[in-house]
């Protein structure tokens, strides 16, 4: 055996040398820090990509370098064969990484195409009675080969994986609630594919999708709250996310709410009637929830997140904002993931777990 | 002030393309003074080139004194605490005597630099920043040299990717002088005093490039 120390290096990660997208994805524990940290802050410069992750000026060169090559990041300006100034900005290339994100919910099922950096490329929702296993399978693997097959071929070789996101409560029907849980969907929709599957409940990996690319980024305290027809609390404390108690609205039935949530996210501009009041119900609900959790804990922020047009969002938070008051101690923002947010947040799990470190919240 | 330290060979040393064997370009004209005329106020340019240098190994004709490893540490330690070093070797080691393939001249190379960081000659006992460069590739035609470097107009042009994966290996920084200068005509395998100037110009931008932020606290 020959003295490994002496071993003649690894390839140069060049594209043209590389096994194309598995290369891209295994990235060492530094260059998934210098990731996260343009994520959360882009347009940093190596100069200060070093001051923030305490390594040296060599080792970020050869990081942004072979991040640069895979198209992972973008650099201001490109001099052939060369680093360039310390103080250029970089930032995430948006065309970097494309991952398919499915939300499944009680009566629909969104799928979104998203690149690196949190936006929807495309979209689709699918609206169905009743959850039931069979037409979601179904639906689930159609969703994801009609992503594919429309995508470019360009986009379609840089899929990071498939990220897919449920309720903790998939509805009435007890047997096909837990049937659709308990299905092995990862082995379903990876054959499918041939892409790796991340599974999340729903709220938790928007809460996470959030940090990494919305309103929460840089926050390592808020409580999310995502209205859907309950209001399904999140508090993040430390990066870490703990799941609370759904809130159900009295009234209407949720099945209806749910139609009439679906019905405005596709024509905002037909709201219709009682918007109005029914705004001021879920104000007053998220407020009272902000209240009681405030007895325990200090929260400076408070992000309100929705599969509601944005307008109507918007709404809320300012109708919130009036009735917590000037003097309160919480923040009120409004989540920046967008009326697909969910199914964001699911498209964001592959992006997590192949280029993040774990400073986005993880669920505690 | 910071400072660096620029080990290399005649390329470095500053032999002229003129075959006379003692030909030196002056101080000023050579490409570390080149640095040191644009960085100066800030930066000690230390210049560390003997004609004939190689990567790591002994000159079985010009003598053991040619090997840059042997020589590397004392140098080092003469001139420490430093900011930054410079290598810029592999140009001998295309000589047909060392019988070295492009990918084990570059391994010379990582050779050195896990000498360097083996010491602690940087700022407050650290490692300092290191620069591989990749000598540029000889010309066709080497004229009389050609017997000595038999084989070395394909191998010079396999450095620079060679170099590169030394240092993404080894995470240091990496210029291909390839990109800017071309050895003369003349001898097929040094720089003129065009080259120099170029040469001097684009390592200053690299080390300007590094990025340096504020002047680090250094021991009284």
């Amino acid at each position: 055996m020959p003295d490994m120390r002496f071993a003649p290096p690894p390839s140069v990660r060049i594209a043209e040398r590389s096994t194309g997208m598995n290369q891209v994805l295994a990235r060492s524990y530094n260059e998934r820090l210098i990731m996260s940290l343009l994520l959360q802050n882009p347009g940093l410069s190596r100069m200060q990509l070093g001051e923030a992750s305490g390594l040296s000026a060599q080792t970020i060169s050869v990081i942004v370098r072979s991040l640069e090559k895979d198209n992972l990041v973008l650099k201001g300006e490109a001099v052939r064969g060369r680093i360039g100034p310390p103080t250029t900005p970089i930032s995430l290339n948006p065309e970097g990484a494309f991952s398919i994100g499915i939300n499944i919910g009680h009566r629909y099922l969104d799928v979104v195409m998203s690149d690196f950096v949190g936006n929807p490329i495309s979209r689709r929702a699918f609206v169905y009675d009743e959850a039931r296993l069979d037409d979601v399978r179904r639906t689930a693997r159609e969703a994801v080969e009609t992503a594919m097959a429309e995508a470019p071929k360009a986009r379609r070789d840089r899929l990071a994986g498939i990220g897919l996101s449920l309720p903790s409560d998939m509805g009435p029907s007890i047997g096909e609630a837990r049937a659709i849980l308990d299905f092995d969907f990862e082995a379903e929709l990876s054959r499918a594919s041939g892409l790796d599957v991340f599974i999340q409940n729903d709220v938790t990996a928007a809460a996470s999708a959030e940090c990494m690319f919305g309103a929460a980024r840089n926050l390592n305290d808020y409580l999310y709250c995502v209205v859907t027809p309950h209001i399904v609390p999140r508090l993040v404390l430390g990066g870490r996310i703990y799941a609370g108690h759904d809130q159900a609205f009295s009234g209407e039935s949720e099945a209806a709410m749910m139609d009439r949530f679906l019905a405005l996210r596709d024509a905002p501009e037909a709201s219709g009637d009682n918007i109005d009041s029914w705004i001021g119900t879920v104000a007053d609900e998220l407020h009272a929830l902000i209240a009681s959790l405030g007895k325990f804990a200090r929260v400076k922020t408070a992000i309100i997140a929705g599969l509601l047009p944005d307008a109507v969002l918007a709404e809320i938070v300012s109708r919130l904002s009036e009735i917590s008051g000037t003097d309160s101690e919480t923040a009120i923002e409004k989540s920046r993931l967008g009326p697909w947010g969910l199914a964001i947040g699911a498209a964001a799990l592959p992006f997590h777990s192949r280029f993040m470190n774990d400073s986005p919240a993880s669920a505690g | 002030m910071r400072s660096v330290l620029c080990y290399g060979d005649s390329n470095t040393y500053g032999q002229t393309t003129a075959n006379r064997p003692d030909d030196r370009y002056p101080h000023d004209v050579r490409w570390p003074g080149i640095v040191r005329a644009i960085l100066g106020d800030r930066w000690l340019v230390i210049e560390e080139g003997l004609s004939g240098r190689t990567t790591v190994s002994d000159d079985p004709i010009e003598g053991a004194e040619k090997n840059g490893r042997t020589y590397l540490k004392p140098c080092i330690m003469s001139h420490k605490p430093l900011d930054l070093v410079i290598v810029m070797l592999g140009t001998n080691d295309l000589k047909i005597r060392f019988n070295k393939t492009a990918g084990e001249i570059a391994m010379g190379v990582g050779a050195l630099v896990s000498d360097i960081k083996a010491l602690p000659a940087g700022i407050n006992g650290k490692v300092p920043e290191i620069m591989i460069v990749a000598p540029p590739p000889t010309a066709m035609e080497l004229k009389e040299w050609s017997g000595v470097f038999m084989g070395a107009q394909e191998k010079s042009r396999a450095l620079a990717a060679e170099y590169e994966r030394i240092a993404e290996a080894q995470e240091v920084h990496f210029f291909d002088a390839g990109l800017v200068v071309s050895s003369s005509d003349a001898d097929g395998f040094h720089l003129d005093a065009a080259a120099h100037a170029a040469l001097g110009k684009a390592i200053a931008e690299e080390i300007e490039a590094i990025g340096w932020g504020e002047e680090r606290a250094r021991a009284s």
